[in-house]
């Protein structure tokens, strides 16, 4: 597995190899099939479009409807007006959601295809809407096209009217449906009134019925988007994805904002909770007092399996960032800390996490890729390794024990159901770890040392 | 209503226009009805379809081991088709034991690439992958926005194969070129023929020799495919591409006869070598037994060997008998089901084959990308009218190549076979349907939605987009393009990989559970008044 | 660290909890457990039981309900240089029937099934029995000798019924043998 690559690191400079990110518009796509009946669409050829709906069908295990505007070599001569105008009315005819969501693609932003003002000039039936946001492929990655679609979402919709609607806007950040059912059970839990947006409950973990809907109940309701200029404050989690729409919200509507990372392990949800207090003044309840003493005693009863164990994560930034803080909370050394992401806040924050646990002699890097990851693990070898599907294959090449977080997650079952958010969540992935060490100790040691008890 | 009507019932008139000529459904004698094909989607209609690089980098040339394929653009189209197609490799002696294929490749174009032209990079990547992997062979897919920017990949490959002395073939596959995977698939066809097929001179060593075209080794089917052939004594010299190499590739030519499995994807490459080299080539399809059974007659027919035609059926024989419990078993489970298939420009007609084989009719079936010969069949090619998308994918021409120009056969016998055989020539999807049935061409998830609904098949093939979406209609749904992760399904091994897997999908528990028990019980209870003792 | 008045002890245990101090008395030790008091103790039958368990080359038979030997099965992490013999499970696992009829025919005919079956012949066999057999009375003894004389190898029993004293005696019943 993995044969060519070599040990010897040399420096690359034009030569991606074995990305840790993918492009603008799929976090685009999945940001809007997070709002209610909400029809994404992929405004380029129609490639973008298959491939996004494909990575999201096979991350999520669930329908992910999206529509595209086809060009062909003509329209991208002549400019895509004509294909989104034709696209918008056949899918109202069609599909009939409330709202199209449109995003662009490298095509569609090289030859400068003016969205804005298509987008005016259209014919949109009587109480539909159609909004957009750029996510030109070139830039950024897939989270970057996640941020840019709430903020397309917020620029067309969000209002502030007189009245306050006394709700907190949670901005979860990139999140798989399991997780933002956590999240929202917690707020609920705390008697905070809330609008999460955007939320895939329902919608990317659909129950079985018989009757396949196009629009499976649940999404952030248009209502409820219009309404955030209302709130009376933003959490917003993931200081990588929910930057940005965080501070839009202050400017443009004077709601201020508390920005706190993804809530994976005890501080970090520690800090979602003590947020969630803030906004409803009321007393943690006993019920997530006493999950989070559960997640702390099953560190503490495991502790022995993953102390100094090293570990290489990597995915998109927020997630490995809430991994990371997990890991140190488990002992655990987090050896190489990736992302494909290009953003330096993110070593940032790696590294400060690594100073608070006074832990050294780690890799972290933004724009990296798992090429360069597997030569590392190659001069320096690892405990664990910790990512999307795309680990899978260092992890044989090197026979590493290998837990799956993130996006995408394509060869497993049921994931995404499942938090690794909230406490709860935090023993989810306590016990992965910890399993997965376990079973390589019981894999790997001799008959007489194999125990019954650990 | 027939079905066709209830289709296209709530089209809008301007749909219905164009969708209309994509349906059709099946009259007693076929053979004078067309259906359009190969033609722009509609914008917003949800097609199943992907672009042009899908169909170069993805389906044609993405599957050979030794090759290190660059994708020249931003990161996404390498991303989505890194190590998502299924089709497996191994690397073996002429690949030089290698295998780039768990590699992504990209230059990973930023937003200056865009602004200044990305050429720069992709020759520092190529510097790179040569300083890294050192390949004998380095291809270039090209994304949407290099034909914009002007990057000219097919100078770098020129410059690339001076400086480092291999062999570069530089791709314009834009995604928005033709409508759809097919014009990719025409673009790979060209440079494979263009630049490698011809430059070997291995010759091969068994007395028959042939090269499997469009077999691009799905879970393993090639393998099956070359099991039985080497078991009959046949040489593969090549396979496109499934587990295939440039370094087999380049020998091709010294083959006896091709053998064209996905006409769709590579039947440019079965004519050209025929007109440069002279090598006859042979519709073959080696889904479902019965047709298994027949290209293995159909070859031996060819090659006119009373000792091969022997061996053909001494192998027949015993692969039968190896299946034929299992094969009755699957028989008496899926028999008298109902099928629709929407693969992309063969397996659609393919697999209705083997379905046949356990009883299976396909009442509904249809091609994301096929022409109108994947339908009606290969003689209808010169009235196919061209339409500006399909002038903008280039054509080559090739002669007849004076050294290795060589024809097994006299233009008689040729017509002799002919008649016998789909020599040089395929017969399409529609002959093998029966009256009643419907053909959809470029089908979208709304039509997918209404047959699942009006024509109610007992399963649906296709793909991943599709998949959830039918399950969730209450009705099974397997992929045909990647075999839900199983195969292989071709051969005889694979007929009863094929019958396993659908009767298990078919009938796994949990379908039973989808509706609750308080759905199907009456939640009051009561007596009947009036009528107590 | 907190004086030995400040705690709150049952009247029974006080004088088996002693301050480094001291008071003279010394401690009271070699006790029964106290009712009631969940005391880390177990019982006879496992204190011979975890003596006896490392002799890794013997066939270690708990006669008895199902229980102590799956409590005891491979659980002390002890290793072997040889046989891994000790850590596979063997019992009479009585039943109901067993109770009221007796259970020394079900323990010969396992004594017999070992001999017979097991492919590491067994060069010696430990039988243990459990509370119940001490309450219907198996001869285990008897069963012992008989096995001993007919297949000419070592088969010692183990009488320790768990209520027939604290853990400490179960380790010295073990020693004796």
């Amino acid at each position: 597995m993995l044969d060519m690559t070599p040990k010897e690191v040399k420096e690359r400079s034009a030569l991606r190899i074995n990305p840790c990110k993918t492009c603008q518009p799929v976090g685009a796509m999945y940001c809007a099939l997070g709002v209610a009946k909400c029809m994404p669409h992929s405004h380029g050829s129609q490639g973008c479009c298959s491939y996004h709906r494909t990575v999201l069908s096979r991350h999520f295990k669930e329908p992910a409807i999206a529509a595209s505007s086809s060009f062909t070599e003509g329209t991208s001569v002549f400019g895509g007006r004509s294909n989104i105008n034709t696209s918008v009315k056949n899918i109202f005819d069609m599909y009939d959601p409330d709202i199209i969501a449109i995003h662009t693609t490298c095509l569609s932003e090289t030859i400068g295809d003016d969205l804005n003002s298509y987008i005016l000039d259209m014919d949109i039936p009587e109480g539909k809407k159609v909004i957009h946001c750029n996510t030109p492929s070139y830039s950024g990655s897939h989270v970057n096209g996640f941020t840019n679609m709430m903020l397309g979402f917020m620029n067309y919709l969000a209002k502030k009217s007189e009245t306050p609607n006394g709700k907190t806007a949670i901005f979860p950040g990139w999140q798989n449906p399991g997780d933002e059912r956590e999240l929202k059970r917690m707020a609920t839990l705390m008697g905070v009134p809330y609008i999460m947006f955007p939320d895939h409950t329902g919608v990317m973990d659909a129950p079985m019925t018989g009757s396949y809907e196009y629009y499976p109940e649940g999404g952030t309701s248009i209502e409820d988007i219009k309404s955030l200029g209302d709130c009376d404050s933003v959490l917003a989690l993931g200081e990588i994805t929910c930057t940005e729409p965080a501070e839009y919200m202050e400017k443009k509507f004077k709601v201020p904002y508390k920005l706190i990372p993804m809530p994976i392990g005890v501080a970090f949800t520690d800090a979602y909770l003590m947020a969630l207090q803030m906004a409803s003044k009321n007393e943690v309840p006993k019920q997530l007092e006493v999950e989070r003493g559960q997640l702390v005693d099953l560190m503490l009863d495991s502790h022995q399996y993953t102390y100094q164990k090293k570990a290489a994560i990597f995915g998109d930034p927020d997630t490995v960032i809430g991994l990371t803080s997990i890991c140190l909370e488990m002992g655990i050394i987090p050896k190489y800390v990736i992302t494909g992401t290009p953003k330096e806040d993110f070593t940032r924050k790696i590294k400060s996490m690594l100073e608070q646990y006074n832990v050294t002699d780690c890799t972290v890097k933004a724009n990296a890729d798992l090429f360069e990851l597997h030569q590392w693990i190659k001069n320096s070898p690892i405990d664990i390794l910790i990512g999307t599907s795309y680990g899978k294959q260092i992890a044989r090449a090197e026979d590493i024990p290998f837990v799956r977080a993130g996006f995408p997650v394509l060869d497993r079952y049921g994931g995404t159901l499942l938090p690794f958010v909230g406490y709860t969540g935090g023993i989810r992935f306590v016990e992965k770890v910890t399993s997965a060490l376990m079973d390589r100790q019981d894999r790997d040691c001799t008959d007489e040392d194999f125990e019954l008890v650990m | 209503m027939d079905d066709r009507t209830r289709l296209l019932d709530k089209y809008s008139a301007r749909v219905y226009k164009n969708r209309k000529e994509h349906i059709i459904s099946l009259e007693e004698d076929a053979s004078n009805q067309s259906i359009t094909a190969n033609t722009r989607t509609i914008p917003g209609v949800m097609t199943a379809r992907g672009c042009c690089y899908a169909g170069c980098k993805g389906v044609v040339v993405g599957p050979l081991k030794d090759v290190c394929i660059i994708t020249h653009g931003p990161i996404g189209c390498g991303y989505y088709s890194w190590g998502t197609r299924r089709n497996k490799a191994k690397a073996d002696e002429e690949s030089g034991n290698k295998n780039f294929i768990p590699y992504c490749l990209s230059t990973d174009m930023q937003e200056s690439d865009i602004v200044f032209g990305g050429e720069k990079k992709l020759e520092k990547a190529i510097e790179e992958a040569m300083d890294i992997f050192d390949p004998k062979c380095i291809m270039i897919c090209s994304t949407c926005p290099i034909g914009l920017i002007g990057d000219d990949v097919q100078a770098v490959a020129r410059r690339t194969e001076a400086k480092y002395g291999i062999k570069a073939i530089g791709y314009s596959c834009e995604g928005y070129k033709g409508v759809s995977q097919s014009s990719g698939h025409h673009i790979a066809n060209n440079g494979l023929m263009k630049y490698i097929i011809g430059t070997g001179d291995k010759k091969p060593t068994a007395k028959y020799s042939v090269n499997i075209l469009g077999e691009y080794n799905i879970g393993g089917d090639g393998w099956e495919q070359e099991r039985i052939l080497k078991r009959i004594g046949y040489d593969v010299v090549s396979v496109f591409t499934g587990d295939g190499s440039y370094e087999t590739m380049k020998n091709a030519h010294l083959a006896d006869l091709n053998l064209v499995m996905c006409h769709r994807s590579i039947n440019y490459i079965a004519e050209m070598m025929q007109t440069k080299y002279g090598t006859d080539w042979l519709k073959v399809n080696f889904i479902g037994i019965g047709a298994t059974c027949k290209s293995l007659r159909d070859m031996a027919k060819y090659f006119d060997d009373p000792e091969l035609t022997k061996r053909t059926e001494e192998v027949i024989e015993d692969e039968l008998a190896a299946i034929y419990d299992d094969l009755e078993y699957f028989k008496t489970k899926l028999k008298g089901k109902t099928a629709g298939i929407f693969v992309g420009g063969s397996r659609a007609h393919h697999y209705q084959m083997l379905l046949r084989d356990f009883g299976v009719e396909t009442i509904v079936a249809g091609y994301e990308f096929a022409h109108r010969d994947d339908y009606e069949g290969r003689e209808v090619i010169p009235t196919i009218k061209e339409d500006a998308d399909n002038k903008n994918i280039e054509t080559i021409s090739v002669e007849a190549d004076a050294a290795l120009f060589k024809k097994k056969y006299s233009d008689e016998k040729l017509e002799e076979l002919k008649k016998e055989m789909e020599l040089d020539a395929y017969a399409g999807m529609i002959p093998d349907m029966k009256k009643g049935y419907v053909v959809v061409d470029d089908y979208n998830h709304f039509e997918t939605e209404q047959i699942i609904k009006t024509m109610k098949p007992d399963i649906f093939f296709s793909g991943i987009k599709d998949k959830y979406a039918i399950q969730k209609d209450g009705v099974t749904s397997r992929q045909m393009h990647s075999y839900d992760y199983s195969g292989p399904y071709a051969g005889f091994k694979g007929a009863v990989q094929f019958g396993h897997d659908v009767t298990m999908s078919l009938y796994t528990n949990a379908w039973a559970l989808v509706t609750p028990p308080w759905k199907k019980t009456p939640m009051l209870q009561g007596t009947l008044t009036g009528g107590e003792k | 660290m907190a004086d030995k008045k400040n705690i709150s002890v049952l009247d029974e245990r006080k004088s088996s909890i002693s301050s480094c101090q001291g008071d003279g008395k010394g401690i009271c030790c070699e006790k029964e457990s106290v009712s009631g008091a969940v005391s880390q103790r177990a019982c006879v039958y496992c204190g011979a039981r975890v003596v006896l368990n490392p002799i890794t080359d013997a066939y270690h038979i708990v006669h008895g309900p199902i229980g102590c030997a799956s409590y005891t099965w491979d659980i002390r992490g002890s290793l072997s240089s040889g046989s891994e013999l000790y850590r596979t499970s063997f019992s009479t696992d009585l039943r109901e029937t067993d109770i009221v009829f007796g259970g020394e025919k079900k323990l010969v005919a396992a004594i017999d099934e070992l001999m017979e079956k097991a492919t590491e012949k067994p060069k010696v066999i430990f039988v243990y029995a459990t509370c119940i057999v001490g309450v219907i009375g198996d001869d285990i003894e008897a069963v012992c000798r008989m096995a001993e004389k007919k297949y000419e190898i070592r088969v010692i029993p183990v009488k320790a019924p768990g209520f027939s004293g604290t853990k400490s005696l179960g380790y010295k019943m073990a020693c004796n043998y």
